[in-house]
């Protein structure tokens, strides 16, 4: 129970040191600058669609884009599009029933995501290893907890970003769109950021666990963004034909391990299928996170 | 209750080909006032280190409070350090920082931003206290990372190099907070400045190539009780003296007449019956010494250079 409540008074300090520093604020920023930006992009994208559409159709064109919304939702094109990239067309044509603006932003929260949090988050620990502060907090309380703290600290900060983004994605759609559906669109937007901040997650603790190998800041950024790419290389080789047909199993469980294996999951609607890649995906975040600290428990502070 | 506060026993830490700590074996009384002096890489910081647990010894047992090693969770709160070189977090508060340390030490939030309130008047630092850590001065964090090692009350203190880049007088401020602590806990300090240590310390502990070659009260370590340096304006003839001072062993050192003290005998008996006598042959007294300098029983004590 010490530990446990340690761990979480490292978290608050370390939220609010975060939340202080610049460079945090710079990265919040950006996310919600980055959330904005894509939702202007695909209004401005849907009004040239519907403009299109307008004319084949017939029907007086408008000035707001989402006067036709639905019904660019519902084109052949856009579903066979949407299927190629779930490789699902049932779940494509359930998700194009969705607000648009919600799976827009599912989309940039689980591709940007990881980068995020790789980018503000992988030297956290190291940062605290080479500036020497860390052996302030070590004599306090035992390193399982103070690491912990850490990790839960910056779970915070994800949080953070991937709710802002949301509620900048929301009002933007809700000035750009003249068929903005603000309940069925907040409830999705929550529902989407809830299943990427899960994907973050994961990544979120294979930072902190390179975090704790290295005392050196500029190692421990580019063993966090080498990690990244590693996952996300080795998930596209496992998941390559020749390779599921040489050996199956031996993929097909491998690549459970890796994040992005459980990425198209988190699109499905029914609970029964998100839910336990949500569990996944956290657990993998502890995973990475306990490897690292078998390092750091064993080193020299 | 054991009587040490901290016990090292063989305790060796290798950094690569380099001996940090080779066997150190150290006894620190419970309530003493100890000053740990060494040169650079005579292996005091890795002590430091390796008593509040960052760093792992490769062997050797360290006993603290007679509780074993340290715990950071059994020890937490009784055991505090500042340690060498390290910076504190720079984007919170003095106080929230304090408060910090304090509530990981086990206190609630309000006893912990009282506590911090307390040691941030303790060093001085009260009118800064909302000041953000990464814009104060350098002294002023030397200060403030001294405060979160007064936190609560602690039964073994250890601090690296706290005037380490003080202003002068801050030097002599920080000297009285230590004294004020004196006896209400053990505290251990490494420091170069060997003034502010024989001024300060009850205990000292010279430390050389990762060994403890020299320790014990700093009386005793400076011979208080059984030598006095007499300073003269002018060297004397010994001969013309000796007839006084047999018992003495008189030697010269430069100016200074060097007397020995038998066992049991009061200084200041022996002062009474020799300096009149020094006086009424001629010699010119300006000062009178009970034992050596600190300084001078540390360079007694170091090793040959082909032993470091």
């Amino acid at each position: 129970m010490r530990s446990l409540r340690d761990a979480l008074v490292v978290a608050a300090f370390d939220l609010g040191e975060s939340l202080r520093s610049r460079k945090v604020l710079v990265f919040l920023a950006l996310y919600v600058a980055g959330a904005v930006a894509s939702t202007v992009i695909f209004t401005e994208v849907l009004q040239t669609i519907e403009e299109e559409l307008a004319e084949q159709l017939l029907v007086a064109r408008t000035d707001t884009p989402g006067s036709l919304t639905q019904a660019v939702m519902e084109s052949p094109e856009l579903l066979d599009v949407l299927s190629r990239l779930v490789r699902d067309r049932e779940l494509a044509s359930a998700l194009v029933q969705l607000p648009p603006i919600a799976l827009l932003y599912g989309w940039v929260a689980l591709t940007f995501g990881p980068i995020f949090v790789t980018l503000t988050s992988s030297d956290t620990i190291a940062s605290e290893l080479a500036s020497g502060s860390v052996r302030f907090a070590l004599f306090r309380t035992d390193r399982a907890a103070w690491a912990l703290g850490k990790l839960l600290g910056q779970a915070a900060l994800l949080a953070l970003g991937v709710a802002l983004g949301a509620v900048a994605a929301w009002i933007t759609g809700w000035i750009r769109l003249s068929s903005f559906a603000p309940l069925d669109t907040a409830l999705w937007l929550a529902r989407y950021a809830a299943t990427s901040y899960a994907f973050a997650f994961a990544h979120l603790g294979l930072a902190l666990g390179i975090s704790q190998l290295t005392r050196s800041v500029p190692w421990s950024r580019a063993l966090g963004l080498l990690a990244l790419a590693f996952v996300f290389a080795a998930h596209g080789w496992l998941s390559r034909d020749a390779v599921h047909e040489a050996a199956p199993v031996l993929a097909g469980s491998a690549r459970m391990f890796f994040p992005a294996a459980h990425r198209l999951d988190l699109w499905r609607l029914e609970a029964g299928a998100v839910l336990p890649s949500i569990a996944i995906l956290v657990a993998l975040g502890f995973s990475y996170f306990a490897l690292g600290h078998v390092r750091f428990a064993r080193r020299d502070a | 209750m054991s009587r040490f506060a901290l016990r090292l026993v063989g305790v060796r830490k290798r950094y690569g080909r380099t001996d940090a700590l080779d066997g150190l074996t150290l006894d620190v009384p419970r309530g003493a006032l100890l000053g740990l002096i060494g040169p650079n890489g005579a292996g005091k910081t890795t002590t430091f280190g390796i008593v509040s647990g960052s760093i792992k010894p490769d062997a050797g047992t360290v006993d603290v409070l007679g509780e074993g090693a340290f715990d950071p969770v059994k020890h937490a709160g009784r055991v505090t350090v500042l340690p060498q070189d390290c910076e504190l977090n720079p984007y919170s508060s003095a106080r929230q920082l304090l408060t910090f340390y304090a509530r990981l030490q086990g206190m609630s939030r309000a006893r912990a931003v009282k506590d911090a309130e307390r040691v941030l008047d303790l060093v001085r630092l009260r009118d800064r206290q909302d000041a953000r850590v990464g814009q104060l001065s350098h002294g002023m964090r030397r200060r403030l990372a001294v405060a979160q090692a007064l936190l609560g009350d602690p039964a073994l203190v250890m601090l690296d190099e706290p005037t380490g880049g003080l202003d002068p007088h801050l030097v002599v401020e920080m000297r009285e907070v230590l004294r004020e602590e004196r006896g209400k806990r053990t505290i251990v300090v490494s420091s170069h400045i060997l003034q502010d240590l024989e001024a300060t310390c009850d205990h000292v502990a010279f430390m050389e190539a990762g060994r403890c070659v020299k320790s014990g009260g700093v009386d005793e370590v400076t011979r208080r009780g059984g030598l006095v340096r007499v300073r003269l304006a002018a060297p004397i003839d010994l001969d013309s003296v000796r007839d006084l001072l047999e018992e003495r062993m008189p030697r010269l050192e430069g100016d200074v007449l060097v007397l020995e003290l038998s066992s049991g005998e009061a200084p200041a008996e022996v002062n009474a019956m020799i300096l009149p006598a020094l006086i009424a042959r001629g010699a010119k007294v300006l000062e009178v010494q009970l034992g050596q300098s600190l300084e001078a029983a540390y360079m007694a004590s170091r090793l040959p250079e082909t032993a470091r």
